[in-house]
């Protein structure tokens, strides 16, 4: 497996997997929370997750493929 | 007036302003300009009206290196060129086409995009292309592009009428110039022949070549043996930084059939990196090329994919069964990264015209397969990401083996050996397509391209005559 640099950061990651559907566009405190802890200044503790993508076998996959 | 006797012409002594040597687009289009704005024009087909194998075997060459082709095909001697053929795919150079893209390759143009914009109207109007329709974004760094499809014009048929009523062109078939005369710095004749017969001559105040991407230099090669190097006095460039867009089969994809490719009339997605990645990746321009497979293809693509993440398999496999998904190829075409060593030079076998016939040395190199393998890595990613599906490419685009000989290989876009620059050791031509160090000679056609972009040259071409003629019928009225 060969790890590859993603070409964006701000990429959101689906939950359920192997689903490839879109996430639901409306969440409605998902949603609200990056746009107040933005406006209060908020930092979140966690770094924000890069996708990963993988070669293997020639086929280009997400880091979360199983 | 068309198709008049080479002798006739040849000791009528009739004084021409300029002597177009090729029929194709480029050539074509140069001649009718000029003779709107009322100048004489003398065009030159070596070919007849019709093809014909002893005119074609001509084209005869040899390919020196990895992938072979045939010289003889994918080009044609006869009147219309290769318009007798073209597929009609057509779009313009980007504006980052005619800039350095990557530090050390040389793409860059001694003209800008701007510097032919004007002219795209009345060249898309000679190719009756459909109006532009403008790229949807596809992420960050791809987006979706269309091509735009000519009937396609076929410039012997389209253009042959004009030609016969003009007042102010004379056509002459089975013409074939097998030398230029140079004296004082200017040509002052072209030595031509027709079938068997003896070397005639003719006159005109310019000449210009639009003989096609590999005769143009095959003649100013010869020209130069034979004139003691005073046509291209400095022949550094001479022949060389030939380039081809390579076509070629990267990989495959299964997609989901509600992701937003449209397919167009030959059933093709088309997507292409941003411009602005370009630089930032160190890669030149790309055409992906997305085709639908049918069914039975698309379950061995699942089925492969099943051995690498069985859960995504079985999911695609559902989804396929639901008619949900389909698999694609994943082709490219693309611009190769113009090198020295890509050359037309001249063979040891000659012609029936005792001319050396063409020896061009072509080869790929890592930083075009690197060129293609970022496109589609790009493109697999952003799929993935999207949920679109996921692609798999094949070894060599990953840079293990070579590039595939029994692929398409080449689009049949000859580029290069007389390019366009404004310093006489790196180039061929000026701007304004005359070649340096001599004041009447010039060459029209995809030969002056100093890179190619991803984009298929026919539309170029044409705007590069129209501008062209332009530039001569100012020149002249300066002489004058």
């Amino acid at each position: 497996m060969r790890p590859l640099r993603a070409a964006s950061a701000t990429v959101r990651t689906a939950r359920a997997r192997p689903s490839d559907a879109a996430a639901p566009a409306s969440r409605p405190r998902r949603a609200l929370f990056p746009i107040l802890a933005a406006l209060l200044g908020w930092r979140s503790a966690r770094p924000r997750r890069r996708p990963t993508f993988a070669i293997r076998d020639g086929w280009i996959l997400r880091g979360d493929d199983r | 007036m068309f198709a008049e006797n080479l002798q006739q012409v040849a000791e009528s002594g009739r004084a021409f302003d300029t002597c177009i040597v090729g029929t194709g687009p480029a050539g074509i289009t140069l001649a009718l300009a000029l003779a709107e704005r009322g100048r004489p024009v003398l065009l030159l087909e070596a070919g007849g009206a019709h093809f014909d194998e002893r005119s074609q075997h001509q084209y005869a060459g040899e390919v020196v290196g990895p992938l072979k082709f045939d010289l003889e095909v994918g080009r044609l001697r006869y009147f219309g060129g290769t318009s007798n053929h073209w597929g009609g795919f057509s779009q313009p150079l980007e504006a980052i086409d005619f800039e350095t893209k990557v530090a050390g390759i040389e793409t860059e143009w001694p003209i800008r995009r701007a510097d032919l914009d004007p002219y795209l109207p009345a060249a898309e109007s000679i190719l009756e292309l459909p109006a532009a329709v403008p790229d949807q974004p596809l992420g960050d760094s791809l987006r979706h592009t269309s091509m735009r499809y000519s009937p396609p014009v076929n410039f012997a048929i389209k253009f042959r009428p004009a030609l016969e009523r003009s007042p102010q062109v004379v056509v002459v078939l089975d013409a074939c110039a097998t030398n230029l005369v140079e004296s004082g710095g200017r040509i002052v004749s072209l030595e031509v022949r027709s079938g068997d017969g003896p070397p005639r001559t003719v006159r005109a105040s310019r000449y210009v070549l639009c003989a096609g991407g590999i005769e143009n230099s095959r003649l100013l090669l010869w020209a130069n043996a034979r004139n003691g190097g005073r046509v291209v006095r400095e022949p550094a460039a001479l022949g060389r930084y030939w380039m081809e867009h390579p076509h070629f089969t990267l990989g495959e994809a299964l997609l989901d059939e509600r992701a937003p490719f449209e397919y167009d009339r030959w059933s093709i997605a088309w997507v292409s990196p941003n411009p602005s990645v370009l630089r930032e990746r160190k890669m030149l321009n790309v055409g992906l090329r997305i085709t639908r497979r049918n069914r039975e293809a698309s379950n061995q693509l699942i089925a492969d994919l099943a051995c690498v993440a069985p859960e995504l398999g079985q999911w695609a496999m559902a989804k396929l069964r639901r008619r949900l998904y389909c698999g694609a190829m994943l082709r490219a075409s693309w611009e190769q990264s113009p090198q020295p060593w890509n050359r037309v030079v001249l063979g040891a076998e000659r012609d029936r015209y005792g001319i050396p016939r063409a020896e061009l040395h072509w080869r790929l190199n890592d930083f075009d397969r690197q060129t293609a393998m970022k496109a589609a890595v790009m493109f697999g990613e952003e799929v993935a990401r999207r949920g679109y599906g996921r692609v798999r490419l094949d070894p060599w685009v990953l840079g293990r083996g070579t590039f595939p000989a029994d692929d398409e290989i080449k689009g049949n876009h000859h580029m290069g050996g007389t390019r366009m620059n404004r310093d006489p050791r790196r180039g061929v031509v000026d701007p304004d397509l005359k070649v340096h160090g001599l004041s009447n000679l010039y060459v029209g056609g995809s030969s002056v391209f100093p890179s190619g972009g991803a984009a298929n040259p026919t539309l170029t071409i044409v705007q590069l005559a129209l501008r062209h003629a332009e530039h001569l019928v100012a020149s002249h009225a300066t002489a004058d």
